[in-house]
């Protein structure tokens, strides 16, 4: 089942640097790696990807530069910055104190729904 | 949807059209690999590109999102003004190089002041140059050289200054200089002499810019019928609030009556 | 193709790019234009600095042709005309023009500091140590031009435009010219006072000597 796209909305920023946060990588490489994290069930619209990708450029989180690939094609390659780093702490911290919310109110949930 | 078309819809939305090149450089190579990615799972090459376009998603939203992120306005004034400035760059260019050219030639003087003296009769005064002798508005004064012939006695004096807005002192700055010497003689200025009507004058300052530089100016000073017991010539400019003075020692010392 | 794989520099990069270009190009053009000064009083004082002439109380001040700017100044026993110009048109670089500086006679009643002849031509100032001369008539000779009266004229012109001690006068245009800032002494004074009566008169220059029509 395809996970609905609504609730990770907001936290595509938070995506795009984690996958950042390991290593440099070009725009295709990042959907790919999302792809084979979430075992292929996950599929983001790959063109929201570049908005996000300049928009957090522009805030100075992440750099772009050029590289030469094998193949002789020119890649972007997009890195993460010290300010990105800390806007991904600020990120997943965030992230974390919204789904510890978000499961203890459906851990009160299940216990009201399950038969007592 | 072609790769190309779809570049070309999505750049439609982006109205900062300088953007347009780099969007469709940085898309169609992410289209590039989403195909060959999907070719080498052994999907011919018409129904990747389609799977690949499709999976980009609504060109319309990712035209609209991107069109957000780049500000026509401030992006064209940015690329106007890099415009005009490489313009001026480049039409001053010549002007540039000759102007630094001609101010380089003015930090070497055409003569070197040593020459000076040649240009005198008389004996050299000992004890010069005495530097710093005095300072005035942004100028040192030194005095570099000097000669006594008889009863004419003729000083080379230097005004040193840092700032460009003080080059070229005036000859006229010396309009009031007086003279007096540790004797009591009277010396009338030539500038005096003439506001008054007179024929005689006894101290004249002159500059013929020889050995002149950026920094630095050379004025000779020229008195006359000084008398043999004279030891000291006392220099005053009075023209300016705070008058200021300097000794010229006629037999060596250090110029202090 | 080559122009679209430049190397990505960031927005700041490219900002401080760009202004380190106007930066360098204002020096440059700064030092080409061979270091003006940035403010009118600024010419003013270097002008004074240069001439060895020191803070002065500003008398008046005036306008000539092509945006030159005068100052009549007095400081000790000195009176000064200056003059700066502004540097291509502008109003904001100028440059120190001419000074000329004139021993006060405090004798006299009244002592006469023509201005430039070039850029304001025909303007006359004369400082009154008087303070009961209210109205100033100077007489000086003039060639007129062609048109007008043939050969030499005696010209007078008189102005009650007193600021701080100093008066101004202007001679109309076509006199204006023959007036020789040089030869002060061509110069005839007479002030006058509220009613009218002469109050002085400066010694006769040369020329009045000769026969007038």
């Amino acid at each position: 089942m395809k996970q609905s796209n609504n609730l990770l909305a907001g936290s595509t920023t938070l995506l795009v640097l984690s996958l950042l946060a390991p290593g440099d990588k070009y725009g295709y490489e990042m959907i790919a790696a999302l792809e084979e994290k979430s075992d292929h069930t996950f599929t983001l619209k790959e063109g929201t990807l570049y908005p996000i990708l300049h928009s957090l450029e522009k805030e100075g989180a992440v750099s772009a530069y050029e590289k030469e690939a094998p193949s002789g094609r020119k890649r972007k390659y997009y890195a993460i910055t010290p300010r990105g780093r800390r806007l991904l702490e600020e990120k997943r911290s965030e992230w974390q104190s919204f789904s510890k919310l978000v499961n203890a109110i459906v851990a009160e949930g299940e216990g009201l729904l399950s038969p007592v | 949807m072609t790769i190309p078309d779809y570049c070309a819809a999505v750049c439609r939305f982006v109205r900062f059209s300088p953007d347009h090149a780099a969007i469709t450089a940085e898309l169609t190579a992410h289209l590039e690999d989403a195909v060959g990615a999907r070719e080498s799972r052994g999907v011919p090459h018409e129904q990747a590109v389609v799977q690949a376009v499709d999976a980009m998603g609504d060109p319309a939203e990712v035209g609209k999102a991107l069109d957000a992120l780049h500000s026509p306005l401030l992006g064209w004034v940015q690329i106007w003004v890099r415009r005009v400035l490489v313009l001026c760059a480049v039409l001053m260019l010549l002007p540039a190089l000759t102007g630094l050219w001609t101010l380089s030639k003015t930090f070497v003087p055409q003569e070197h002041p040593a020459q000076w003296q040649s240009t005198q009769t008389g004996e050299a005064l000992p004890g010069l140059p005495i530097r710093n002798a005095a300072k005035h508005s942004g100028y040192t004064l030194s005095l570099w050289d000097g000669v006594r012939d008889g009863d004419t006695v003729a000083l080379l004096v230097r005004l040193e200054h840092f700032s460009p807005w003080l080059r070229s002192p005036s000859e006229w700055a010396f309009q009031s200089l007086t003279v007096t010497d540790n004797v009591g003689s009277t010396y009338i200025n030539w500038a005096t002499a003439q506001e008054a009507h007179l024929e005689e004058f006894q101290v004249y300052a002159s500059s013929n810019g020889r050995y002149d530089t950026f920094f630095s100016t050379y004025f000779t000073l020229t008195v006359y019928n000084v008398p043999p017991e004279a030891d000291i010539l006392t220099f005053t400019l009075a023209q300016s609030g705070e008058p200021f003075s300097f000794s010229l020692p006629l037999n060596g010392g250090d110029g202090h009556a | 193709m080559r122009k679209f794989f430049r190397k990505q520099r960031t927005q700041g990069q490219k900002l401080r790019r760009d202004l380190l270009l106007l930066l360098l190009l204002a020096v440059l053009g700064w030092v080409l234009l061979d270091f003006p000064c940035f403010t009118r009083n600024q010419a003013f004082s270097a002008l004074e600095d240069r001439n060895f002439y020191g803070n002065g109380q500003v008398l008046r001040t005036l306008e000539g042709n092509y945006g030159h700017q005068y100052r009549i100044t007095r400081a000790g026993d000195c009176y000064a005309w200056e003059q700066v110009w502004p540097v291509l048109f502008s109003r904001i670089l100028w440059q120190p023009g001419q000074m000329e500086v004139i021993s006060d006679d405090p004798e006299a009643p009244l002592v006469a500091l023509p201005v430039d002849p070039d850029f304001l031509p025909g303007v006359v100032a004369v400082v009154s140590h008087d303070a009961s001369i209210v109205t100033v008539e100077v007489t000086y000779p003039a060639l007129c031009r062609p048109g007008g009266p043939e050969g030499w004229q005696k010209v007078t012109i008189s102005s009650a435009d007193c600021v701080n001690n100093c008066l101004l006068l202007r001679a109309p245009e076509e006199e204006a010219a023959q007036l020789d800032h040089q030869a002060m002494d061509a110069l005839s004074l007479t002030g006058y006072d509220a009613a009218g009566a002469v109050v002085w008169r400066s010694p006769q220059p040369d020329w009045s000597l000769y026969g007038w029509n």
